[in-house]
């Protein structure tokens, strides 16, 4: 049970994620960010990037993770309604990925998180990336 | 990217703790003083985490709000959009950014983000 | 005044009334017994007598007062009698005696004869009858007035001593009354005359008067017969009256004769008495003797004498005491003087061990400060070595710091360049990373391009890799230049360490090389002293074995003076012993 699509395999802290290749814009490397008044944690900030505002989302911080690495690498990922940035302490490239694919959790972010797949570079939760981000626009 | 970018005419620019808020000078009435223990008028350095201090009332006809310095420019500015995932960020106070020296500046519109503070302080 | 002047004057005349009286009686009783009285005539001739004794007394009386006015005053004189006056009293008594004869003559001598004249003229009896009254007064006279000088001179020996008592020395009263001389002879012959004189006349007047009466009768008788019976009656009839008149006489001489010998005795008793208690050492005890004429001047001579003799006793007590006194405290003075001597031996040969023990040290000053001279030269010659080694050592140490200030130099040569050398590796670092990026995105495209872009993807992740290989070597390299940074950094602290440390010991080495050249001034310095000590020290050797035989001399003096003190402390004892002699031969007087 393959996905013949590519993915964008990267890490975050000590866990591996990967979004579908076509929803990661590039990988981008991060100025420094404002941060928003009132956001939450996870939210690290903006910044701007071809006149536009990017979010950043520090995906250890949103699962609960242990959080020991700062990285000044992100991937940025486009849905319709617009893009956000997804801290990377290490990409490893595209892959192809292999099953399972089951969503991870019901509720929260885990509803949006799915797997546990299979890349060369190990274990990856694969990220749905518009219901991704209403969660995240809700959650703002 | 592609809606319309506005040009900012004034702006107040303020300074909390080490970060900048914007408010847009035509929603600003008032400048004043204000002190601990003067008067509760709602803290912008709530928003950060930081404890109350010393510093400037900025008020509207609606409410105000205390930061900790201020300055005005006048120079028009692109008022670069809100990103889609914060539109309901900060309690529908934040009405977009402005590039300072490379640096984004969120701008807000006063009442909300007095009105965002009242309740977050309740 | 004094209680024993009161009626002296008076006591003293009382003796002369009281022989006049007695003198009156033998009178009576020898003129009734020898005078044939015509009857009737007594009571006239009685009248007369009565009167003339009265006279007589009264006169008697009044003479002798008259001589001892100044007596009388001082009796009734108040406040305390004055010494001339006193003497003036002595003098008058002294002379009572002589007064009382004389006055008791000349009215026993007037008042016979006017008794007698008075008889005759009065009676108209036979003259001689009064002529024999008269008689009988004169012959009488130098009898009476005898015994009532006899009496009032022993009355006056003892006013005198009462008035003397008042306030007279025995000088004062010898010189009151002056000794007479040849008076004692006259006396005696007075004496002598009297005594014998008027028992023979009396005597002789009874026998011739008595033999003229029997003569009378019995040339009355008409025959022989009757004259021979009126002879035999008459020599048995007036024996006894004769007798009694006889007696009488003898009565009153023999009791002239014993106040005689007794007023002559009496003072020569007195005076034996005091040579005897002179002799036996009481001196000034009975005070005067007072007596008269010859007698007088050997107790006044006597009594100057003892006075002479108390005060030369008392002189010779005071002598001896002061001797004694003296020698007691030269006695004191010799043992205080003696200990102080012994002290000062004590002390001198202690000082002398002292100088001596000095002499020694001296001696050992000198071997040391020779030792210390040779010590000096050593020290001087260690210093001068220490000095140039110092020197030595500085010049090492300045180019330690020298080789120092190069190394660290190089080493911050090294660190900038290795900074360089990390700017670039940064630089390719940053290459890398982009490149990456680049890399990343790349693939990212040719992954969406689908398969038109897996080639250009394959490509893309090669340069990815190589990019990620660089990235990797950058780092290892970032690692060894921060180890060399640490390592430079360390080496210039170090080589700083090391300058410091250099100049420090430069600066160390600079102060022992001043320190040294100070020494070496000061071992110069202490070399000269120290020769100079030398010398001082043998020069004061010599001085304290001067000093130690002069000590040893003073000492040798000072036991020389103690004999000399010893020998004179025996003399004193010798002078004591005298004085304490002369003490109690003086002590045998007892002066009062």
């Amino acid at each position: 049970m393959a996905d013949s699509r590519g993915h964008l395999v990267f890490a975050c802290g000590e866990s591996l994620y990967a979004v579908p290749a076509e929803r990661a814009q590039e990988v981008v490397s991060l100025p420094p960010l404002t941060r928003v008044p009132g956001a939450p944690a996870h939210l690290l900030g903006v910044f701007a990037h071809r006149g536009e505002v990017i979010p950043v989302i520090d995906l250890a911080m949103l699962t609960g993770a242990k959080v020991d690495q700062v990285s000044k690498r992100a991937v940025l990922v486009r849905v319709a309604r617009g893009g956000l940035a997804l801290i990377a302490t290490r990409v490893a490239g595209v892959s192809v990925l292999t099953g399972p694919f089951d969503p991870l959790g019901a509720t929260g972010i885990q509803a949006h998180l799915s797997g546990p797949a299979t890349a060369p570079a190990g274990q990856v939760a694969v990220i749905e990336p518009e219901g991704f981000f209403e969660f995240l626009a809700r959650g703002a | 990217m592609t809606e319309p970018i506005d040009q900012l005419e004034g702006l107040v620019l303020c300074r909390v703790g080490d970060h900048r808020i914007a408010f847009p000078a035509s929603n600003v009435e008032q400048i004043s003083e204000w002190a601990l223990g003067d008067r509760p008028v709602p803290q912008a350095r709530a928003a950060f985490s930081l404890p109350p201090a010393n510093g400037r009332c900025v008020e509207d006809g609606l409410g105000g709000l205390v930061v900790d310095s201020l300055e005005i420019a006048s120079d028009p500015l692109p008022l670069l959009p809100v990103p889609a995932m914060l539109l309901g960020a900060v309690g529908g106070a934040l009405r977009g950014f402005v590039l300072l020296a490379d640096q984004l500046c969120p701008v807000l519109s006063v009442t909300e983000f007095a009105q965002y503070l009242g309740r977050s302080k309740a | 005044m004094s209680a024993g002047l009161q009626g002296l004057h008076r006591w003293v005349t009382t003796p002369s009334a009281v022989s006049g009286l007695l003198g009156a009686s033998v009178a009576v009783l020898y003129a009734f017994f020898t005078i044939d009285l015509p009857a009737g005539t007594l009571t006239p001739l009685f009248l007369c007598l009565g009167i003339f004794a009265t006279l007589a007394l009264l006169a008697g009386h009044w003479q002798e007062q008259r001589g001892l006015q100044t007596v009388k005053k001082l009796a009734a004189a108040a406040g305390p009698p004055h010494k001339e006056h006193l003497s003036e009293a002595v003098r008058e008594l002294a002379q009572l005696p002589d007064l009382t004869f004389w006055v008791t003559l000349g009215c026993w001598v007037a008042g016979a004869v006017g008794i007698a004249l008075s008889y005759a003229q009065a009676t108209v009896v036979d003259w001689q009858i009064a002529a024999r009254l008269a008689f009988l007064g004169v012959a009488l006279g130098p009898l009476v007035a005898t015994l009532s000088y006899l009496q009032v001179v022993t009355r006056t020996r003892t006013a005198i001593g009462r008035v003397a008592a008042a306030g007279l020395s025995a000088q004062d009263v010898i010189a009151a009354i002056p000794p007479v001389r040849m008076q004692l002879q006259r006396r005696l012959m007075i004496y002598a005359a009297v005594a014998v004189g008027t028992p023979l006349m009396l005597v002789t007047d009874m026998v011739v008067r008595r033999t003229e009466q029997v003569f009378a009768r019995v040339l009355a008788q008409p025959n022989p017969a009757a004259q021979t019976a009126t002879l035999s009656a008459e020599l048995g009839a007036g024996g006894w009256g004769l007798i009694l008149v006889w007696a009488t006489v003898l009565a009153v001489v023999v009791i002239c004769a014993y106040l005689s010998g007794s007023a002559l005795g009496a003072p020569m008793r007195a005076l034996a008495e005091k040579t005897r208690a002179i002799a036996a050492g009481k001196l000034g005890g009975s005070g005067l003797v007072p007596s008269e004429d010859e007698i007088w001047g050997a107790a006044a001579g006597f009594t100057s004498l003892e006075a002479q003799l108390v005060g030369v006793v008392t002189q010779l007590q005071e002598a001896g005491q002061k001797i004694q006194r003296t020698t007691d405290e030269l006695g004191s003075s010799r043992a205080k003087h003696d200990r102080g001597a012994n002290d000062q031996t004590a002390a001198l040969a202690q000082t002398s061990a002292t100088t001596e023990e000095l002499a020694r040290s001296a001696k050992q000053i000198a071997g040391n400060a020779t030792q210390v001279a040779a010590l000096a030269s050593q020290t001087l010659d260690a210093a001068r070595t220490g000095k140039n080694n110092a020197d030595q050592f500085y010049v090492s140490i300045l180019k330690v710091r020298e080789g120092n200030q190069a190394i660290a130099d190089s080493v911050v040569k090294l660190n900038k360049r290795v900074q360089q050398v990390g700017r670039i590796v940064e630089f390719i670092d940053g290459i890398a990373d982009k490149s990456d990026l680049l890399a990343l995105n790349a693939e990212l495209e040719g992954n969406k391009a689908g398969e038109v872009g897996r080639g250009f993807s394959l490509v893309a992740a090669e340069m990815r890799r190589l990019a990620e290989s660089v990235m990797g070597s950058t780092r290892e390299i970032i690692g060894l230049i921060h180890e060399v940074r640490d390592a430079t950094n360390a080496a210039v602290m170090a080589t700083e360490a090391g300058v410091k440390a250099s100049d420090k010991g430069s600066a160390l080495a600079r102060k022992v090389s001043e320190g040294l050249s100070d020494i070496l001034t000061y071992a110069t310095t202490t070399a000269d002293a120290v020769q100079r000590i030398t010398l001082a020290t043998h020069q004061q050797e010599v001085g304290t074995d001067q000093l130690a035989q002069a000590m040893a001399d003073i000492l040798q003096s000072t036991k020389a003076g103690q004999g000399a003190s010893k020998k004179m402390s025996t003399a004193n004892a010798d002078l004591q012993a005298l004085a304490t002699e002369l003490k109690l031969t003086v002590g045998r007087f007892e002066v009062s």
